[in-house]
């Protein structure tokens, strides 16, 4: 008798605890946690660079009364890899946060980002199809979504107007190629005051990398484990880059020649075509000459791809709020206001095409640019629709400044380039399996 | 006991190193994080690492199994669980516990469950539970498992470190499994070593009872023989006793029908209505004869025991041998009332009957007197008659049975011939006999 009452006694202290606990529960408000870049990552000066971020919280926070979205401010682009690992590291890491792109591949190697394939086929607001593909591709791994792209900033060329006015060139057409980027740059690269120096150049930053990707051609393969630099379209392409650095062979070709007007074409990213262009940035740098940009010049074997560059959002793969979190990335990733905000609020593009697409982007962007600016919706439209997604496994960020150093070393020596690249290849293959 | 002693020692010492080793890697599982961390080197160690490290806080569910670890195998050695199947499997569920909370990267404690609780199973529950064992233990020493769950392994934690910290550490880890496992097999060794000394001296045990069962049925059979020689003396005795009984009842029965008839013979010129009565008087004793034998085939017992007491039944007797023979016979008893066993009540009743019937029958007396007298835990019957008697004593069959009688009862008789026949037996008396 007396255990049966010392058993309820227990019982019901047990279920009041319960019941205590789960009152406790439902009284304190759900935390969702974010973690941002403060500014931008493509280092374009922003006004109020949590904008974005903050509305997306608003609205977060109307439609789902009871949680609470908090995120440390302040995190600058430099520090937030590190921020990010040190997150992991302790166990604090928030639910949802940015990925920048040299982090996604080893932290979807770790395991540290949710897969989203099973939420992307549940979830019917959602389509894999509603971005652009290399956008898309960007936050996948081994075949498995790990992140939606946030922004991108695709690479366009940046033409000095004036400079080809000057000389009687008309501005290129879309559909460009690489024969008439060199002959434009043959022909521009001179000395204009006659004092023997070679003072206008054709191009500025056009490396061996944009030639690859203009090409249809790539470093490394998806896999991170073969080297495709001595492929014949890689080849190709470095063989036009040398060709167009034989152009400059004893010049001194620095930014600031392309800021005081004197170089005719520089690879710009978006970002900094966003930010430049209106008022009144436009008028603080590039006072001296018009200019504009252009889709990158396509390969002898490719149609002008560039490589996207993306900020990916992502789910942490231990966050106890996995609905919430996908709730608040779709917000961020997929939400029309969200992603027509970066084009106000940002200087970056939307990989979700609808919204690129839309008249009210295209209203934005002509808003912000000058009558005689060609760029258009269907050249960013199309940029991003042929840009291709840099591979991004854990290794890369070593393996490139390994090639950087091989091809760069293989370009200047003059002997058989073709032969060089098989060793560099070589070598980085070796790196790359072991 | 010295090997009991040895056995705790060994198994304080693994307990003691296990704890060590789980909180020196619980120490680099929470430490090496927060490390990396401080000095702003979060990238190059989570580079390092082929899956994403557990939160330092994970560590805390070692720390927690670790303790319920102890704590079960303190309160079984204490006796305070009671031993229950199931409650075998809480340590190793414990030990499992803290073994994946520490990323399968030390499964010794495993070895020390074993330890613990090898010795307090038998049979086939024993067999079961190694096997299970080993299999656990085999399991958690895979690596493809740690890559299954995605743990990430101390020696990727170490390599964080630079080369000589770095050494050391991995020379402690080892150093201390490599003693674990050392002294988990020097356990066995001796464990093994006491049981087999143990079963050495149940085959001694075993024989020795062997030997004294051998020794037990020769004993068996010496007495079988016993037994059975027994058996023919108890025959032989018995087969005396009922010539005893036919020579008492049959024999007095027919020396009172020959007397009387003598009798009869000598008195039928003389008085013939004396002679009838006399005849009815022999009927009478010849009926009282037959009665006799037939109870005797029956039970084998005084008849007139079975229906009287002790001095009823020898008033009886001796008025019945007063009427059919001339002597005067005088009963007396003191005390008067007296109760013994059934065993000596047949006796004293036979010795009177014996004694009167002799006087009786050969030495024709004509007064005989009976005494029965009860004093220090004896009884004495004394038969005196004035016949006679005889110089020389021959032992008849009756006289022989007499003391055959009182020799069972522990009693003796003498006789004397001189002056008419005068026969004293004295029987001690049991505990429970009345006088």
């Amino acid at each position: 008798m007396r255990g049966l009452m010392r058993r309820l006694a227990a019982g019901v202290l047990l279920s009041a605890g319960v019941a205590a606990a789960t009152v406790f529960a439902a009284a304190q408000e759900t935390v969702l946690t974010v973690g941002v870049v403060a500014g931008s990552y493509w280092d374009a000066p922003t006004g109020n660079c949590y904008a974005v971020i903050d509305s997306v919280i608003d609205r977060f926070e109307q439609a789902h009364p009871g949680v609470r979205v908090e995120y440390t401010s302040g995190i600058l682009k430099r520090d937030y890899s590190e921020w990010l690992a040190e997150q992991f590291l302790l166990g604090t890491e928030p639910d949802v946060f940015l990925v920048l792109p040299e982090d996604f591949g080893m932290l979807a190697e770790l395991g540290a980002l949710q897969p989203l394939d099973g939420l992307l086929a549940v979830d019917d607001t959602v389509s894999p199809s509603d971005f652009y593909a290399a956008a898309l591709q960007s936050g996948s791994a081994d075949g498995v979504q790990y992140a939606l792209p946030y922004e991108c900033a695709p690479t366009l060329m940046f033409v000095n107007k004036t400079l080809l006015g000057n000389e009687g060139i008309p501005v290129p057409e879309n559909d460009w190629t690489w024969d008439d980027f060199y002959a434009i740059c043959a022909q521009v690269t001179r000395d204009t005051d006659g004092d023997g120096i070679i003072d206008q150049f054709g191009s500025y930053g056009y490396t061996w990398r944009d030639a690859l990707a203009a090409n249809s051609a790539s470093l490394f393969d998806e896999t991170g484990q073969n080297c495709l630099i001595a492929q014949p379209a890689s080849v190709e392409a470095i063989t036009f880059a040398q060709k167009l650095e034989q152009l400059y062979a004893d010049c001194d070709i620095t930014a600031r020649s392309f800021d005081e007007g004197h170089v005719a074409f520089r690879p710009f990213l978006f970002s900094d075509y966003r930010t430049y262009q209106p008022y009144p940035w436009r008028i603080k740098r590039y006072s001296d000459f018009a200019w504009d940009c252009i889709p990158m010049p396509a390969g002898l074997s490719g149609t002008g791809r560039s490589e996207l560059s993306t900020v990916l959002a992502a789910i942490s793969s231990r966050s106890t709020q996995q609905t919430l979190a996908w709730e608040l990335l779709k917000e961020l990733t997929c939400s029309d206001i969200t992603q027509t905000m970066l084009y106000t609020d940002s200087h970056s593009a939307s990989a979700l095409r609808h919204v690129t697409q839309s008249p009210q982007t295209q209203q934005i962007l002509r808003a912000d640019t000058p009558g005689e600016s060609q760029l258009g919706l269907e050249i960013l439209s199309d940029t991003m629709e042929q840009a291709v997604a840099a591979p991004h496994f854990r290794a890369y960020d070593q393996a490139l400044l390994l090639a950087e150093s091989l091809v760069t070393a293989a370009m200047e020596d003059n002997h058989n380039l073709s032969l060089q690249l098989q060793r560099a290849q070589r070598e980085l293959n070796e790196y790359l399996q072991n | 006991m010295q090997k009991d002693e040895n056995l705790t020692l060994l198994r304080q010492c693994m307990l003691l190193i296990n704890l060590a080793v789980c909180v020196f890697l619980g120490c680099v599982f929470i430490l090496t994080p927060l490390r990396a961390a401080q000095r702003a080197e979060g990238i190059s160690f989570l580079q390092g690492l082929t899956g994403l490290p557990a939160a330092p806080w994970s560590v805390s569910a070692a720390a927690i199994g670790l303790a319920a670890f102890v704590a079960v195998d303190l309160a079984q050695r204490r006796g305070k669980i009671r031993i229950v199947r199931a409650a075998y499997w809480l340590e190793p569920l414990c030990a499992l516990a803290v073994i994946l909370a520490l990323h399968l990267d030390y499964n010794g404690l495993l070895l020390l469950a074993v330890v613990n609780l090898v010795n307090d199973l038998h049979g086939r529950g024993r067999l079961v539970f190694l096997g299970a064992m080993t299999s656990l233990y085999l399991l958690s020493s895979l690596d493809v498992l740690q890559s299954a769950f995605r743990m990430v392994p101390i020696s990727e934690y170490l390599a964080y470190y630079e080369g000589q910290p770095r050494q050391m550490m991995q020379t402690a880890i080892g150093l201390l499994t490599a003693l674990n496992l050392i002294l988990f097999i020097g356990y066995m060794v001796i464990l093994v070593g006491r049981r087999t000394e143990e079963n050495a001296a149940i085959r001694r045990l075993n024989g020795e009872l062997a030997q004294a069962n051998d020794k037990l049925s020769i004993l068996n059979t010496q007495l079988k023989v016993y037994a059975a020689e027994s058996e023919r003396m108890a025959e032989t005795r018995e087969r005396n006793r009922l010539a005893r009984e036919i020579h008492d009842t049959l024999g007095h029965a027919l020396t009172g029908i020959t007397a009387g008839a003598d009798a009869c013979i000598e008195m039928m010129d003389i008085s013939p209505e004396m002679a009838r009565k006399q005849m009815e008087l022999i009927a009478k004793t010849a009926r009282a004869g037959m009665n006799e034998v037939r109870r005797s085939v029956r039970a084998l017992r005084p008849d007139a025991l079975e229906h009287f007491r002790l001095p009823e039944a020898l008033a009886q007797l001796c008025s019945e041998m007063q009427q059919t023979s001339h002597a005067t016979i005088h009963l007396g008893m003191h005390p008067s009332d007296m109760r013994l066993s059934q065993d000596e009540e047949d006796a004293v009743y036979r010795i009177v009957q014996e004694s009167v019937t002799n006087a009786i029958r050969h030495g024709h007396a004509t007064e005989i007197d009976v005494q029965l007298s009860g004093e220090n835990r004896h009884l004495s019957i004394i038969v005196q008659d004035n016949g006679i008697g005889c110089e020389k004593i021959e032992q008849g069959f009756g006289l022989r049975h007499m003391r055959e009688r009182l020799r069972l009862l522990g009693g003796s008789l003498r006789i004397d011939g001189i002056n008419g026949f005068r026969i004293e037996a004295s029987i001690p008396l049991r505990w429970g006999d009345e006088i």
